[in-house]
Order: C-alpha cells, then structure tokens, then sequence
C-alpha cells in the first residue's frame, strides 16, 4: 500500500470566505484499503466527498486523485470510478436496466457490464420495474450497482448502507470487503453508522465540525488511543485479578483486558476458570463509539 | 470531442425514454391538420375555396405553418425543455451526471441536442400531418380540380425554416428551465413568450428583443415572398442560439451567476467581453436595413396556370400609359430599363387581369414574382427591395385624430395637445417602422408618407378650429408645423389625391368651400406642373358630380387650354370613358340581387335609402369584418343600407360560405350576383373589394367609394347623412 489514491493536503473550502466548511483537512486514502470516513451529520463528510470529485469548485491544487490534481484529472479520471454520493441519484421514470444503461453508455460500457452489476446487487430480478417503484432499500442496491459499473478502481460511497434492512447490510458490506478482497478497489465510505464501518474499515478518518480529528490505520486508532477492550463480567472480580497482569478491575463484577486478541482472550478465560471463577459474560467495550460521541460533543 | 458529445447526446436520449414527449411533439403537430379535417367532415363544404394555381399541399402548409410556428412548436419546446430538464433537477441527476467520464459542456450541448432533434421531429410530423390529411380531405370531399404536385425545394425551405428559427427558441428555454429548478418559472417564462408574441401580433409590432419572437417573424408571410431564404428570423435565432448557449454553459459550469460572470477578475472581464460582443453583434442584426437599389429598374418573374397571357404591360401612374410591353416566354418575364423611371405607384397588368397594380417603382428598384394562376383565382409573391413600402402603404398613421374633434369638443386646448403628442406618435411609428424581414423605408417614401400625414393632421386641425374658433396661438402653431411639412411637396405627394384635394381647399376662404373660390385659384396659379396636377384633378372630381355625359365633356373642353402639358387632356378624355360605366347622377345598373331567401332584390327595393353596397369575392373576404363592423355602427341611422354582395362564388357556394360564417349580421344585408365577375369586368372595377354608394332616389352617388376603413369613407357617409 505504497500508493495514495486520494491525497489531500489542507484543504479548507467554504461557499464564502467568512464561513468555512472546511478546515485544513489533510487525508491519504492508500491503495487497496477500505477507508472509512467518519462524522456526523453536518460535520463536513459529503461535502469534503464533493469536493473530492470535483462538484465543487477546489482551485488550490490540495487534493489528488490517481496522483493527478482534480482540476485536470476529470471527467477522464472518472472512468476508474464509481461513486454514490448522498441520497442514491437516479431518473425514476426509468427502469433499473435504463439507469444503468445511460451510465454504461457514458462510459463504453458493454451489457454484459449492466447484467453483472445487477447480479452482484441481487437486482437482475426487478431490473424492467421503473425506479419510482423501487422501495428505499432496492433504490440504494441500485444505486451501489451503479457505482460498481465497470469495475472501478476506486469506490466513493457516501451512507452506501443507508435505508437497508440489517440482512441488507451486511449482504452489502460483505460485498463490498469481497470486492476490496477480491479485486483491490479502493473503497473511500462515509457514514454515521459506526459500528458498520468499524466491521470493515482498514484505515479511517474521524471528521467534526469541518476538522479531521483523525485518520490511519484501525491499528493505529487501537494502538493510540487503545480501544480494543474487552470486558469480563464474573462473581468476586477482586478475587481474581492476581491470576492476570493483563487485567484492570473496573468494579465488583467486572475485569477489563486491553485486547482483542482471541487467543488471549481464550487463555485468560481459561486461567479465571482453572482458579474458581464463575465466568457469566465476555463482551467487547464498545469505547470507540463512546469516543467518537465525546469528540462531537465538545465541537 | 465530436464522440464524447455523441455518447452523451445517446445517453440522454436514453434518460428522456419514458417522458412522453415524441408522442407530445406528435400530438401537438396533429392538433391543425385534425382540425381542419374534421371541418371538412363536419362543416359545410365551400366549393371552388381551393386556389388551384399552387400545389394542394403547399396552400396546406402555407396557411398552418405560421399557427404551428407561432404557438404549437413553441409550447412543445417551452414544455420538453422543462421536463428534459426536471428529470436533472430531481433525485441528483446532475451529480450523478457530473460523477461521470463526461464533460460538463458535453452534457449541456447533449441536452440541447436531444431537444432539438425533438422539434425536428415534432415538425417533421407536422409537415406529415398536413399532407396526409390534406391529400384525404381533397380525395373524399374535395370538389375542384386540385394541383397536387409539391416542390420539394419549397417543402425543403418551408422545413428548414421553422426548424432554424425554432433553435434560438430551444437554447433560451434550454438556460430557463436549467436555471430555475421548480416546473413553474420556465413555463411561465414561455407562456409570458407566447402571449407577446399575441401581444406583436395584434399591435403588428416586432420584438426581436424577445428570444421566442423569432418564430412569429419567420412566417408573417409566405416563404416565396422572402427576398432571402436564410433572413432576419434565422439569423436572429441562430444569434439567440450562440447566446444561451454561451451564457447557459458559463452559469451550468458553475451552478451560480456570481460565480460564473462576476466572482474574480477573470470572470469579470470574460463577462464584459461577452457583454461588448453580444451586445455588438445584436445591435448589428436588428438594425433595420434597406436593400440597396441596383443601378437599372427590373421587374422579372414566372406564371404558373393555364391560359397564360402573351405579354404584360407596365402601366405609368401618372397618364395611364403603357411604358412597356413585356413579353412572356414559357411563363417567365424580365424587363429591365437603365432610365430614370419617375417614382410612383406602377401597374403590371395582363389583358385580362391584374398582376399588381401597387407597384412602388423608381429607378434602379427590383420586384421579382412568382404567380400561380388557377380558375377560381391568382396567387402571387414577390420578392423586392420595396418590401418595406408595400407594407406600409396599407398601414394606418395617426387614425385617432379622427374621434379627437368628438372626444374633445369643448377642450380645444387639450385637443391640439393630443394632436401634437398623435403627430409626435405617428413620426415615431413611421421613422421606426421594418418590417418582419428587418427592412426598413427610403426615405423617399417617408417623405410621401410623413406629408400624407401632414395632410390628414392639417384637415382635421382645420375642421376643428371651424367648429371651436378658440386657443388660436396652439391652432397656429401646430398649423405652421404641419404646413411647413408641405413646403416642398415630393413627386409622389403631387400624385396623392390626399394632398391635391387639401391643396385646393385651400383656394377657397376659410370655413366657405366655395367652389367659385377654388376654381379661380387653381386657374389664376402659375403654369406649370402644379397647376396642372391641381387641375387635372379639380376637373375629374367635379366631373363626377355633373349629371351626365355632355356636361363632363363640356367640363373637359372648358379646361383643356389651362393646361401646359396636354397630356393632362387625354388623361381627362380616359376618365370619362371610365366614368360611362360608373357615371355618378346616372341610375344604378338595374342589376337583381339574390338574397338568402331566395328573393330577387334590385336597387329600386332601397329607395328612400343610402345603399353603401360592397362587392367581394373569395379572394377579399378578409375585408368583410371591417363592412360588417360599419354596418353595424350605423345601426340607429334608418336612412342608410350596408349590402354585401359576392360576385365569385356559385350560389349554393355563396349559401355553404354564410352558413360556415355564420357570425351575426347588425345591420348588414347579404347578397349573391349572378354573373357577378361579368359585371365587375363591365364596370373596369380593378380591385375587390369595392364600394358603391347609391342614392336614396337609386342614381349612383359614388361608384369608387373609399373602403370603410378610410377616413374618407366617414366623411362621406356624413354628407349623405
């Protein structure tokens, strides 16, 4: 993952100069990786995603895309694109099959390209329904089958799992970690679900109020601000914090252990168990979150 | 660039699949051709309408072109604009599209494409309609022997003409609806297009200003009458296409105004460039234009038809004198004289008939025709450099003086301010005057029209100080205005019986007319070509007030010595071999007349009345709603008869005509002559329509009555009121 993709360097972008969306924002979206981009509504996630792709006007030379200044690299750069931005766009007069195929015309696409995408989205079935039927879930898969058209190298997707039903989701992040996994497209996701995207992401960035609070690797989130814990809930928790260095005692009943490591986490079980321990729950600290909600709270 | 802008012009063709708007565009193009088919198959039939000297398809076309332009194409545009573009509006089509390897100008100009190719498709089916429903309606009810062969040229230049001046339409309606997001504004904005171009047809005014305009210019008139295929509207519309293109593009570029033309200096100084030569380029266009006058006077053309003649002749206004004889060779003529020809208003005539007897000729001008002549009459076009005066020639100045005397009766002062403002309008009106191909007047011809006008401003000022003998100081003034207009009389302005019968009222002592008076003036004046156009016309308008044929000829005789030139004499002699026919003193020819019921009516039944009678025919049927609106304006006036009276069609045709007609009649009594073309030739009546005027004892009062429409006729309805 020696490439950027997306390269941006202090960008600040505002419709008027007094007013500023964004504020020096620094990102590098490696090759390969599954970059989640992280915020809540307002913070400045779509908007820094349109300026990526050039809807609104950066004359400042801070972002790259493909190595190339987005002032010079589109509309032919999007050729190695696929994006969904927002709401899922779409002309709702049109069936499945016509939406996809303005887009496959735009970009020289064959048919065979069109039947895939559909395949791959489980909407070949309702392909000849016109739009305006489609439920909200079927809009967004369409709307991913758009993006996915001609197998672009780079994905932009903005809340692509929104209006799915939980099985919808998951089908879509399992499809879209296969397409990483697979094919090495670089995905570059947004989105305020963030367990969704802490499931899939290699790198991400943590975006409030127009500012980048972060951004790596999920390692290196882990590593610095340590968040891969895990809570064991047991009777007489003091008892037994002698048999584990690794172990903090929260109150009576708990233990935290800073891991997530399965084998580690089995063995010390399995050392609480050997000494007496009445074990009842294992569970994982969901302390990102937590971390996020107080980063938003204090802009 | 040329496969980029093809692949996006196919996708958009694939995103307006589904809106309907081919079937629109079909619908729209049916609605004129339906209409009259189903007149055909629901209304009366009108036998012999149909001008067989041209092509069935062409009269079709011809006379729904310009509906279709000015109203049907437009609303089609005015609404797929809109909807090509709401489908954008919505749901993020245009990220979506500007997500995609396409350029942004690329998507633009796709658009404006596909909506293009619309109109070309909606006209195509217009053409299509007309055709096929003209060629069934002539097949199943046709009743007159039909020329059905079409020139492909005309049909390719009729075609073309539209779809040119429909594409500054689409490139307007492109940024409108583009800019404004909601269904609303862009079609008010093409409602608000639509009801000017109302506007400009009622006022008969033109507003190239107005980028929906160019339609409405394009067809005033047949295509065959244009002296350029690619005029004024086409070029209009092609400056109005560059334009929103331009402007459209650099707003949709940027999705703002500020930032497209005004944001930083760049934008700026692209937006003044813009500016400057937009500008520029428009001023240029519409700046109305005159055709410059080829060194020799020719008149040039081709008759189609049967029974053509051999010759025609050019006839001089001011003797009545053939000054050449042009001979025709398989139908076509061309005549041309690098001699001063003096200005005026020429006839071309054949021994039979017409072919224009308004001929404003002088040296170095063209008129080139084209004439269709068929049984149940002729149908002409031309071409000429005098295309401005033509028009203007029939056009009304200052009309509204003529209900000043009545409006402000006891306001003198107010009246000769509104005189001087109506003055004020009428110079404006006739400096500014072009016509719908941007060709403006010599200014030979405003001169003639400027002391007309003089003329009927002085008459009327005089008549109303007769009668309110006050506010002398702003009655001499604006006299001394109008008259220092006449200082110089133009040669066309001698010729105008307008200006002659002012000039010898003059003669005579304020408020007196006395006849003597105006006798002794025009004699006692200097010899010369004055006092001989002066009296030339005292002797013909007094000769028609004489009782009978001895004492106009007497009249003559009385005064052939006074003039200098004798050729005035000959003219004198050819107007009472004229006035054998229409003698005024002498009865009414004892003609009968056929009336709706089915009666027999003559002159004798109107005794004890005024008849005003009209004669007309199908070709000046178009005359009838201004008789009809007189007739009924002089309801209450019990003394006085309006009779309309066709002389071309066949009575059950004449019967069919009212029946299809069937507007209310007040006052207007219908009537059909049999025989009624012999008749018209008998009396050398020229022109249709006519105007008689016959007595209360039935002797002829005025057989060449003005047209209702003339302030003359007024005047002359009030001497025999």
């Amino acid at each position: 993952m020696d490439e950027n993709i997306i390269q941006i360097e202090n960008l600040s972008f505002g419709f008027s100069p007094k007013k500023q969306i964004l504020k020096n924002i620094n990102l590098t979206v490696p090759k390969g990786s599954i970059y989640g981009f992280i915020g809540a509504n307002g913070a400045g996630k779509s908007t820094t995603m349109r300026v990526i792709l050039g809807v609104y006007p950066e004359v400042n030379h801070t972002v790259k895309v493909f190595g190339e200044p987005i002032e010079t690299a589109y509309p032919e750069t999007f050729h190695k694109m696929g994006t969904l931005i927002d709401y899922p766009a779409f002309y709702d007069h049109l069936s499945g099959m016509d939406n996809l195929r303005t887009l496959a015309t735009l970009r020289g696409l064959r048919r065979e390209n069109i039947s895939e995408a559909l395949k791959l989205v489980g909407m070949w079935d309702a392909r000849f329904i016109k739009m305006k039927k489609y439920s909200l879930g079927m809009k967004q898969r369409l709307a991913i089958a758009m993006a996915l058209l001609g197998k672009p190298q780079l994905l932009i997707l903005d809340e692509p799992v929104n209006g799915l039903d939980p099985n919808g989701m998951v089908e879509i992040r399992q499809l879209l970690v296969d397409l990483n996994q697979k094919t090495g497209t670089t995905l570059f996701i947004s989105s305020h679900l963030l367990q969704e995207l802490e499931k899939m992401v290699t790198h991400l960035a943590i975006i409030a109020d127009g500012e980048v609070k972060f951004q790596g690797s999920k390692e290196e989130l882990s590593n610095r601000y340590g968040f891969d814990k895990v809570e064991i809930k047991l009777k007489n928790a003091p008892d037994f914090l002698k048999y584990t260095d690794q172990a903090r005692l929260m109150d009576e009943s708990t233990l935290e252990v800073g891991t997530s490591d399965i084998d580690t986490i089995a063995r010390i079980n399995r050392t609480l168990i050997e000494n007496g321990a009445e074990v009842y729950r294992i569970s994982r600290v969901e302390s990102f979150e937590k971390w996020f909600m107080e980063i938003t709270k204090k802009n | 660039m040329f496969n980029s802008l093809r692949i996006a012009t196919r996708t958009e063709w694939i995103k307006i699949k589904g809106l309907g708007l081919i079937w629109a565009g079909a619908g729209l193009a049916l609605i004129l051709p339906l209409m009259k088919f189903a007149g055909k198959i629901f209304g009366p039939r009108i036998p012999g309408l149909q001008k067989t000297g041209i092509s069935l398809f062409e009269d079709a076309l011809s006379a729904d072109t310009g509906a279709f332009a000015k109203f049907f194409i437009i609303l089609f545009i005015v609404v797929a604009t809109n909807r090509i573009c709401q489908i954008d509006h919505k749901n993020g089509g245009w990220l979506l599209m500007e997500t995609q390897p396409v350029k942004k100008l690329n998507i633009y100009l796709a658009k404006y494409l596909n909506i293009i190719f619309l109109t070309f498709i909606s006209i195509f089916f217009f053409f299509f309609f007309t055709v096929l429903f003209t060629a069934l309606g002539q097949w199943l009810f046709g009743e007159t022997e039909a020329k059905w062969a079409l020139s492909f040229t005309w049909l390719l230049q009729d075609f073309l003409k539209l779809f040119i001046s429909s594409l500054g339409i689409s490139s307007f309606m492109l940024f409108v609806s583009m800019v404004f997001q909601g269904y609303i504004w862009p079609f008010i904005i093409g409602i608000l297009g639509l009801v000017l171009n109302l506007v400009s047809f009622i006022r008969k005014e033109f507003y190239p200003f107005s980028p929906l305009h160019t339609e409405q210019l394009a067809f005033t008139q047949d295509i065959r009458s244009l002296n350029t295929f690619l005029g004024f509207s086409e070029v209009l519309s092609i400056f109005w296409t560059i334009s929103f293109i331009i402007i459209g593009y650099l707003w949709y570029s940027q999705k703002s105004f500020k930032r497209a033309f005004v944001f930083d200096t760049k934008a700026r100084i692209r937006t003044a460039l813009l500016l400057v030569i937009l500008g520029g380029v428009y001023y240029i266009i519409q700046k109305p234009k005159q055709v410059t006058p080829l060194a020799a006077t020719s008149l040039s053309g081709k008759l189609e038809g049967t029974d053509l003649p051999k010759e025609l002749y050019l006839i001089e206004p001011e003797f009545n004198q053939t000054l050449a004889t042009i001979p025709l060779v398989d139908g076509e003529f061309t005549w041309s004289s690098p001699d001063e020809l003096p200005l005026g208003f020429y006839k071309l005539v054949s021994d039979d008939r017409s072919v224009n007897t308004g001929l404003f000729l002088g040296k170095g001008d063209f008129y080139k025709f084209e004439l269709f002549r068929g049984p149940s009459g002729d149908i002409s076009f031309v071409k000429t450099n005098r295309k401005a005066e033509l028009v203007l020639q029939s056009m009304p100045f200052g009309l509204e003086i003529s209900y000043f005397q009545q409006l402000f009766q006891d306001k003198p002062q107010e009246y000769y301010k509104e005189m001087d403002k109506a003055w004020k309008r009428s110079l404006q009106k006739l400096t500014s005057f072009r016509t719908a191909e941007n060709y403006t007047v010599a200014d030979d011809f405003v001169l003639f029209k400027r002391q007309d006008m003089a003329v009927n401003f002085l008459k009327a000022a005089n008549s109303f100080h007769e009668a309110n003998a006050n506010e002398e100081k702003a009655y001499k003034e604006l006299v001394t205005r109008l008259e220092k207009e006449l200082e110089n009389p133009s040669e066309l302005t001698l010729a105008n019986p307008n200006y002659l019968a002012f000039k010898l009222s003059s003669f005579a002592p304020e408020g007196t007319h006395a006849d003597s008076a105006v006798w002794a003036g025009v004699t006692a004046l200097e010899n010369g070509r004055m006092k001989d156009k002066l009296l030339s016309y005292r002797v013909a308008t007094s000769m028609e007030k004489l009782p009978d044929f001895q004492a106009r000829q007497q009249l003559i005789n009385q005064y052939s010595g006074a003039f200098s030139d004798p050729r005035y004499t000959a003219k004198l002699e050819q107007v009472l071999s004229e006035q054998q026919v229409s003698l005024k003193g002498l009865p009414f020819p004892g003609i009968s007349f056929q009336d709706v019921d089915h009666d027999s009516k003559t002159i004798k039944d109107f005794k004890g009345k005024y008849v005003i009678i009209e004669l007309w025919s199908k070709e000046s049927e178009g005359s009838r709603a201004v008789f009809k609106d007189m007739a009924a304006r002089y309801y209450w006036y019990r003394n006085l008869a309006f009779a309309s009276v066709n002389v071309d069609f066949d009575e059950e045709g004449w019967r069919n005509y009212l029946k299809e007609e069937h507007k209310e009649n007040r006052n207007l009594q219908e009537y059909w002559l049999n025989e009624g073309a012999a008749f018209v030739k008998e009396a050398k009546i020229r022109k249709l329509p006519h105007y008689i005027v016959v007595d209360d004892k039935g002797l002829i009062h005025d057989f060449n009555a003005p047209a209702p429409d003339k302030p003359e006729f007024q005047t002359l309805l009030k001497s025999v009121l």
